[in-house]
């Protein structure tokens, strides 16, 4: 199953976007499992915290695994963390998922109205999000 | 106390010995509610010294040996019941919950874990050591026998083929004989006896036991008071736990059905492959047998020293606590132990067992040693067999891969292969870990040789172990502290002596573990043996020595959690969370697991008092290396829950999830959040704790209602430590729920089955019962309004017709503030007190009516009994989908006044159900006594939508009332639930919903209604029409009203019944066409001549008294107009529509007053008197407001302008020569085509003219007219009329002159024009209505100010000459007008209805001054000056004392007299010489000095360069008399004409006035000096030579006349030009 699960987390641990992506021939039918992929991911923030500080890089690789599913991650300076709870692996896809996604991140902060580590509700963001995703992780 | 891991392992590896004791021995123990093993239980350590060699012949010290007593025919339980045992041993402890489920520090949270940590101890020292034999001398038959018979019988068991004692060794078996003594019952010497015999046959393995040697008093209660510590609180909490608890050990090892069929020791240590042989006693040449024990009896669990090993973050309080929990529970159970044993008896205890330890079971330890050692090193020789070699090369395969169960070679208990691990385990035992680790390790070598893999793995497991006991041992530490230190700094730390290898061991140790778990999962298949294994791993990997490896604990605790068992897999859950929570702490150098875990549990919770992590770099660098995982062991405590629920333990599962919440709480992992609330909610609704189960379904409905914490972080404080309002943070942070909305409706269905379990139960145990606070719907904040004194009907005002009686519309929900302030509401009731009351209270506080968020609320407002309050809040349902809601009503809360009544108060909140509400709700609480609450029966909420609900409650009772919320009942809507749940909310979190309203004095029990007909609701500009309004007393004690009084924003709009009186009828006289009459300023009867001297404030007029209105039954108000109980007045009124407002809808307001004519008002203004003592205020008065909308068209625009002039005097118009022409232009602006909305004037009909002025009237001839005037669209009208000066000099200053000319012919005068005018002078009059017309002397009189504003504006410049404009007209010219409109109703069709109709209006211009042209702009009458600055006028001002130039230009007026035409023959005379004479009238009232002055200089200049000139000349000459001085009294012409002479040199048109000018001043004698108008230069009045063709004006500057400074230079235009012709 192709599905992405996406969510940048803001430095109180608190998601500040969260959006799901799946590929366009599946239909979700999985509604039930999208408070797994919350657990899953607010648990592998610890090992995202752990790994930021072995590497110099923002982009984490693979992080953490619970069963099936695989969290790539990927902090920006700022230690906003970016997450993707995937099932296939898809290694150089979401490296630049992340990397495209951050230079939207960084766009968008530099709003003035925006504050810090509050939610981002943009229409315009989403749609962005849902574009890198379709050419980077579903597509 | 303290017990570190090493002590732990050690205590659960102790060795067995078995227990076999006589009945009797039995029985004397029972004295004690004590069997003979739980008498030794609390003992069983040793505490001397001892020592023994080892193998090598090194003296080895033994402390603290730990021995473990069992029952020789101990079998374990069959699996079912082990498994069930375990479920039992988890649910007997049940995590105490506290009511709060974020309480986090639950005290028994770490029991469990407890259990968990220890309930696998099994079959690794199943054979036992020794073997006590029990007897008692209380035998029948000797000691002796009896300790025969007892070995036969354990002889027997052993010969059993399963089930029976394994022995360790089985050619040797310890024996150990004890003779109890009961002191207590018989003699020592007996007990003496009987032991030196038993001492002769069974040698040193004996020892007599003495017990029972307290006297019991018979009274258990000497116990404690001697002091005797109770030995077994901590052993034996509880009978059937601790039974459940030595279930629970087996549990494991027959937990795999897969070896239920085979013996279960089979596949557990390789030892003990088979049965104990039955020959012991040919072995044995010493009767002495030595049993091995074959199990290990762990310690209780919940002894507080495993509590200590394990993990917990426990605080000793909480230790403290459960002990004397525990301790309580025990005494409750009324079992006194050991009430029987002395002080003595337990040292005897003690001694029993030391000297069992170095007597015998050391030394036998210690020869076995020898034996195996000697086996081994026989076997050395031999090196490894060709059979294991072999095999080693074709089954070498690797343990611990994934593969098919290797099938495991099993040896025979006496195989040599075992004996090496024989003996390690023996040092093992004796705490010589190294020489074990050694063993174990070659051992191991051998068992992956032969492939015996489950030996194998054992023995590495057992490596493991060693090699931590080694190096964490206290002999090792003592001796080498640097050791030690490293040991705790840990991999990070370890420099010095020992630390290296310590290191490497500890690796090594990890690998061994590893291997082990592998081994047992992967090729044995034996989860039981490998969950221990992974236990103790788990355990030893906390531990500093091996790094603290947390992560690593947790997830070889988790490879463990399978989907085997679900309790199991729970409990390595809860313990991986618990590893992963827990955190090392680098510079301890002891393990203290338990101040650590608490740090970080506090590090968890966000709700504490710590500041929130900020994650600046060196927190997360810190986190990075020892920094908890919070996160994964919330999710690994939220698998844990889940498990524990699946295995029916919801206790424990309930536990798990609300510790995970912790961490998830506030963070916005809403999907998280929720999956955990709704897990909670239902597992407390299971549990039986509605509370908790309605408090996590609520918190899962509700938008969150606390605000994520980190939120405060954002918002900068302001500045002082002002708590941040929760407004503050606002609704926008607040996250819509974004569950589906058939998730919502789960949710909702479970929180309703929750409230009702929650009311079930509270019905059941309490009386009170209080409302449940529902999440949902929200009452938005600031959207709560309350409405007072309203009126009875709600009203409506979309269903009212112009011909329906209205009811005023008094002040609604719809109603808004905004509104009010434009219309300025408290004004209005400042003017009415001023006007009814003569004066405002000095802290006037304007009754308020509606308040909502934005009123000032700091004084609660004060309802009336009997009216209702209504309350309009906004329900926001969040949830996405619908909410039904029914019976909706208000909670109040009653406290009847203080004085009155004792303060009993009385609140409706406790209405709770159905039967409540109708039956103890009309009796016990005050429901329809107190007050009357109306019932809003369902609305339905839509998804995520805002509604508003009205509810109303009718206070019946004098006291406070308390708003409290709203009650409500919520049922689901999900059609498949069909039970209406009942349940209520009560909402105080808004605390604008605590309305006190307190119930009214006597004084309000008044009321009066106000009903209009015929309001119109659409107007043309200027349009009269007349309505009526009905006053009615409507107030329910029959009081009598008074002081009636309406005041509106807008006085020119309005006109109320004034009395007939006004209009003297009689003295009306017809003059050719026009009807003169007297306009009586006052009336003429004034019989409250008090209340007429009170100057009225502008827009206030007082109904009743002097007003035509009439009573219903036509009689007259009374003589107090006083409007008796029940009674109706009737006042007409007439409506006109406001100007200039152009095509828009206009809201015009009425306020009206009234108040209670009764004895009272003289207690209240008693009471306002007392104000100042903060008394409360007590108003005595009330209001009705009336606020309706008009649509409105600007449709007749009118200008006039007033030109004086001197002519023959008219027939007819007495004798002055003064008249006063009046030009008028009358244009229709409307829209020539009609829109939808708008309406349009198709057709304008002049109907009459009025003038209304003290002194003019209109001239007795008719306008020059066309027949018809009809005015179309966007056509205008130019009109003149004449008036001239009433011959009346002395005029009566009461009443008005008020002429009227009928203007349309076809219009008969006598025939009302408009069918609502009763009287042709009203109302066009009233709206016309001047009081500073005639006002001379009486300024600041009555009704100084009613009247048009913009007459009002003029009046303060003109008025502040102190009546000394002399020029002012004061003339009103009316112009009434009837005019077909065409409205187009926007109906909804297609087509839009057209509307005719005839409105009849007015308008008029005042003409004030008559120079001044007033047609401009602000002639337009009822322009869009605003009430307020009229209000401003109306003071007695003080404007500037300068009369301005322009105002004093028409002072004098002048008539020139002479022949127009002068025929002259120049070739005659060279000069034509005309007579000119000049009669000048002084217009104003004051005694004018006038200069005439001719100038021969001057002039225009001939224009040569132009052939023609267009202009007459002024090439001519004054001669003769060349200046006059006239005095002109008020009002009076010159007496007698003023001849000049012109002189003509040429033939031409001349303009007489250019070498003319006249000047003039107030005669000084006559008025003081700062009267005297003084003017610096004249006016020249250059520019408008242009635009005035045909006639010249000159300003003569250089004509000074010898008036003075003071004087005014008159220069009026002279349309006399006299044309000189030559003959």
């Amino acid at each position: 199953m192709a599905t992405y699960y996406f969510l940048i987390v803001g430095h109180y641990d608190n998601p500040i976007f969260e959006m799901e992506f799946t590929s366009a021939n599946r239909e979700t039918k999985k509604e039930d499992h999208r408070h797994l992929t919350q657990f899953i991911a607010h648990a592998a923030l610890d090992l995202v915290d752990e790994h930021a500080w072995k590497t110099g890089n923002a982009y984490l690789k693979t992080v953490d695994k619970f069963n099936n599913w695989l969290v790539s991650a990927f902090i920006t300076s700022s230690h906003i963390r970016f997450l993707l709870v995937h099932e296939p692996k898809n290694e150089d896809g979401i490296r630049n998922f992340f990397s495209e996604m951050y230079e939207v991140y960084i766009k968008y902060s530099m709003n003035p109205f925006y504050q810090v580590d509050t939610d981002i509700r943009c229409a315009a963001f989403e749609r962005k999000a849902l574009f890198l995703a379709r050419k980077y992780l579903t597509g | 106390m303290k017990n570190s891991p090493q002590e732990f392992i050690q205590k659960t590896f102790s060795p067995m010995v078995a227990v076999i004791s006589s009945t009797a021995a039995e029985n004397v123990c029972q004295k004690n509610n004590l069997s003979f093993i739980d008498l030794l239980r609390p003992f069983s350590r040793l505490t001397c010294e001892a020592q023994f060699r080892d193998p090598s012949g090194a003296s080895i010290p033994v402390r603290g040996l730990q021995l473990c007593f069992r029952q020789v025919d101990h079998v374990p339980p069959p699996p079912p019941l082990a498994r069930r045992m375990l479920d039992d041993a988890v649910a007997s402890t049940p995590p105490s919950l506290p009511s709060n489920l974020r309480n986090s520090d639950d005290p028994n949270r770490e029991e469990d874990v407890v259990d968990e940590t220890h309930f696998p101890w099994f079959e690794l020292w199943r054979e036992e050591i020794g073997f006590l034999v029990v007897s008692s001398v209380e035998e029948e038959i000797s000691t002796v026998e009896r300790l025969n018979s007892l070995w036969k019988e354990v002889q027997k068991l052993s010969s059993k083929t399963t089930g029976g004692p394994k022995w360790f060794f089985t050619n040797s078996i310890l024996k150990y004989c004890v003779v109890l003594h009961d002191e207590s019952s018989s003699e020592p010497q007996r007990a003496e006896a009987a032991f030196s015999e038993v001492k002769c046959v069974f040698g040193v393995g004996c020892h007599l036991l003495r017990i029972n040697s307290r006297k019991l008093n018979g009274n258990a209660n000497d116990n404690e008071e001697n002091g005797v510590i109770d030995y077994w609180v901590p052993y034996l909490p509880a009978q059937n736990v601790e039974n459940a608890e030595d279930l629970l050990l087996f549990k494991e090892e027959v937990h795999d059905p897969a070896s239920d069929s085979i013996p279960m020791q089979k596949d557990s240590i390789p030892e003990i492959g088979e049965e104990a042989s039955p020959d012991v006693d040919k072995d044995d040449t010493d009767t002495s047998s030595i049993p091995s024990l074959s199990y290990v009896v762990q310690d209780h669990p919940l002894s507080p020293e495993t509590e200590k090993v394990s993990m917990a973050g426990m605080n000793e309080d909480s230790e403290n606590s459960s002990t004397k929990r525990y301790g309580s529970i025990r005494k409750n159970q009324a079992v006194m132990r050991g009430a029987h044993l002395s002080n003595a008896d337990i040292e005897n205890i003690k001694a029993m067992i030391n000297d069992f330890c170095t007597r015998s079971f050391i030394p036998h330890a210690e020869r076995l040693m020898q034996i195996l050692h000697e086996g081994i090193s026989n076997r050395k020789g031999m090196s490894r067999s060709l059979f294991s070699a072999t095999k080693r090369w074709f089954g070498g395969n690797r343990p611990g891969l994934q593969g098919p169960p290797v099938p495991s070679i099993s040896y025979a208990s006496d195989a040599p292969e075992l004996q090496l691990r024989r003996l390690a385990d023996l040092c093992f035992l004796l705490g010589h870990y190294s020489v074990a680790s050694d063993a174990y390790r070659s051992a191991k070598r051998d068992f992956a040789a032969d492939g015996a893999w489950t030996h194998f793995a054992g023995a590495l497991e057992m490596a493991g172990l060693a090699a931590y006991l080694h190096w964490n041992s206290p002999g090792l530490s003592q001796s080498d502290p640097t050791g030690s230190s490293a040991q705790g700094v840990g991999p990070l730390g370890a420099v010095v002596g020992g630390g290296p290898s310590s290191l490497e061991a500890a690796k090594k140790a990890i690998e061994y573990f590893d291997q082990s778990v592998l081994t047992y999962l992967n090729t044995c298949r034996m989860y039981n043996l490998a969950t221990r294994a992974t236990l103790l791993a788990s355990e030893v990997l906390l531990t500093p020595w091996a790094g603290s490896k947390h992560g690593e604990a947790a997830a070889s605790l988790v490879r463990l959690a399978g989907e085997d068992s679900d309790l199991r897999s729970a409990l390595l859950l809860e313990r991986a969370s618990l590893c992963l929570l827990s955190f090392r702490q680098p510079l301890q150098t002891s393990v203290k697991l338990k101040t650590s875990s608490t740090n970080a549990l506090q590090s968890l919770s966000p709700g504490q008092e710590t500041a929130p992590v900020t994650p600046n770099n060196l927190t997360l660098a810190l986190s990075a290396s020892s920094k908890a995982l919070p996160r994964k062991a919330a999710l690994h405590a939220v698998l844990a829950g889940h498990r524990y629920s699946k295995a029916g333990h919801r206790p424990h599962a309930l536990r798990c999830y609300a510790q995970a919440y912790k961490v998830y709480e506030g963070k916005g992992w809403r999907l998280a959040e929720d999956h955990i609330h709704f897990a909670m909610g239902r597992l407390a609704s299971h549990l039986k704790r509605p509370e908790n189960a309605a408090h996590s379904f609520s918190l899962l409905l509700s938008p969150s209602l606390n605000p994520p914490f980190y939120v405060s972080a954002f918002t900068p404080s302001p500045t002082t430590n002002q708590p941040v309002s929760p407004s503050a943070s606002g609704p926008v942070l607040i996250p819509t729920r974004n569950q589906p909305p058939s998730q919502q409706a789960i949710f909702l269905k479970e929180f309703l089955n929750a409230q009702i379990q929650l009311k079930m139960k509270d019905t059941e145990n309490s009386e009170k019962k209080s409302l449940p606070v529902l999440p949902i719907p929200t009452i938005e904040q600031g959207s709560v309004r309350v409405l007072l004194g309203s009126s009875p009907s709600l009203p409506d005002t979309h269903q009212q017709i112009n011909d329906r009686v209205q009811l005023a519309s008094g002040v609604g929900f719809g109603s808004k503030v905004e509104e009010d302030g434009n219309i300025g509401w408290a004004k209005l009731e400042e003017n009415l007190l001023l006007a009814a009351q003569g004066s405002v209270p000095m802290l006037f506080m304007p009754t308020v009516q509606l308040y909502s968020d934005t009123t000032d609320n700091s004084i609660s407002p004060i309802g009336v009994m009997g009216e209702p309050v209504l309350v309009q809040i906004r329900l926001c349902n969040p949830l996405g989908i619908p909410l039904p809601l029914s019976d909706i009503r208000l909670l109040w809360m009653h406290t009847p006044q203080s004085d009155s009544k004792p303060p009993t108060e009385k609140s409706s909140t406790s209405s709770d159900d159905n039967t409540s509400l109708k039956d103890e709700g009309c009796k016990g609480n005050g429901e329809g006594v107190v007050a009357r609450t109306q019932v809003l029966p369902s609305i339905i909420l839509a998804p995520t939508s805002n509604q508003e609900v009205v509810l109303s409650i009718t206070p019946l009772c004098m006291g406070e009332l308390r708003i409290q919320g709203i009650a409500f009942r919520l049922s689901n809507p999900t059609p498949g639930m069909q039970d209406t749940s009942k349940l209520s909310s009560s909402d105080s979190s808004s605390g604008n919903l605590m309305v006190e309203a307190k119930s009214p004095e006597k004084l309000w029990d008044i009321a009066m209604s106000v009903a209009f007909k015929g309001l119109p609701t659409e107007l043309v500009g200027g349009e009269i029409r007349s309505c009526h309004i009905e006053l009615r007393n409507v107030g329910l004690r029959s009081l009598p009203l008074r002081s009636l009084f309406v005041a509106t924003p807008s006085p020119n709009t309005f006109c109320f019944g004034l009395n007939s009186s006004h209009a003297d009828k009689r003295n009306a006289v017809k003059t050719g066409d026009v009807t003169l009459a007297k306009w009586r300023n006052s009336p003429v009867n004034n019989e409250l001549g008090k209340d007429n001297v009170r100057p009225l404030p502008p827009g206030v007029w007082k109904l009743g008294t002097n007003s035509i209105a009439k009573r219903d039954g036509g009689e007259m108000l009374d003589k107090d107009s006083l409007l008796g109980p029940g009674q109706g007045l009737i006042v007409p009124m007439w409506v006109r529509g406001p100007e200039g407002q152009g095509e828009k809808s206009v809201s015009l307001s009425l306020l009206f007053y009234y108040e209670a004519a009764d004895e009272l008002h003289v207690g209240t203004s008693e009471i306002q008197k007392g104000s100042f003592q903060r008394s409360p205020r007590r108003p005595c008065h009330r209001l009705v407001r009336h606020s309706w909308k008009v649509e409105m068209l600007d449709a007749v625009e009118l200008r006039g302008r007033g030109g004086g002039s001197i002519g023959e005097v008219l027939p007819g118009c007495g004798s002055s020569p003064q008249s006063l022409s009046l030009t008028l232009n009358l244009k229709n602006c409307s829209p020539s085509t009609v829109r939808p909305g708008v309406g349009m004037v198709s057709e304008v009909n002049l109907l009459r003219a009025s003038l209304a002025s003290l002194h003019w009237a209109f001239a007795p001839k008719k306008p020059i007219l066309p027949v018809e005037v009809k005015l179309g669209a966007q056509e205008s009208v130019n009109l003149l009329f004449k008036a001239h000066r009433s011959e009346d000099n002395n005029p009566n200053e009461e009443s008005i002159l008020f002429s009227d000319v009928l203007l349309d012919e076809t219009m008969n005068s006598g025939v009302s024009l408009d069918p609502h005018t009763q009287h042709w002078a009203l109302p066009a009059m009233p709206f016309s209505y001047q009081s500073r017309i005639g006002e001379e002397g009486k300024t600041g009189k009555s009704s100084s100010d009613i009247g048009d504003d913009d007459r009002a504006e003029e009046a303060t410049i003109t008025s502040s000459a102190e009546s000394s404009m002399p020029t002012r007209l004061d003339a009103t010219l009316i112009l009434r007008w009837k005019a077909l409109v065409k409205w187009n109703t926007m109906s909804d069709g297609a087509e839009s209805m057209t509307k005719e109709h005839w409105a009849f209006g007015q308008h008029q211009v005042s003409i004030d001054a008559l120079s001044l042209t007033p047609g401009s702009n602000h002639s337009i009458l009822g322009g869009g000056v605003s009430w307020s600055q009229s209000t401003l006028h109306s003071l007695p001002n003080s404007v500037s004392q300068m009369t301005p130039l322009e105002v004093l230009q028409r002072l004098v007026t002048h008539s020139i007299f002479h022949p127009p035409r002068v025929i002259h023959d120049f070739s005659h005379s060279r000069l034509c010489l005309v007579p000119v004479k000049l009669i000048l009238q002084n217009c104003s009232n004051y005694h004018l000095v006038v200069e005439v002055q001719t100038s021969s200089l001057g002039g225009y200049p001939a224009n040569k360069n132009q052939l023609y000139s267009p202009h007459p000349s002024g090439q001519f000459l004054w001669v003769g008399r060349i200046s006059a001085m006239v005095n002109l009294l008020p009002h009076a012409s010159s007496q007698e004409a003023i001849t000049l002479t012109a002189a003509f040199p040429a033939p031409g048109t001349y303009n007489l006035a250019s070498r003319l000018s006249v000047s003039c001043r107030q005669c000084i004698d006559k008025k003081d000096k700062d009267v005297m108008l003084s003017l610096d230069k004249p006016n020249t009045l250059e520019s408008e030579k242009a635009t005035l063709e045909g006639s010249i004006e000159l300003g003569s500057k250089d004509l000074r006349t010898h008036l003075g400074k003071d004087a005014v230079t008159q220069v009026w235009r002279v349309e006399s030009a006299v044309v000189v012709v030559g003959a």
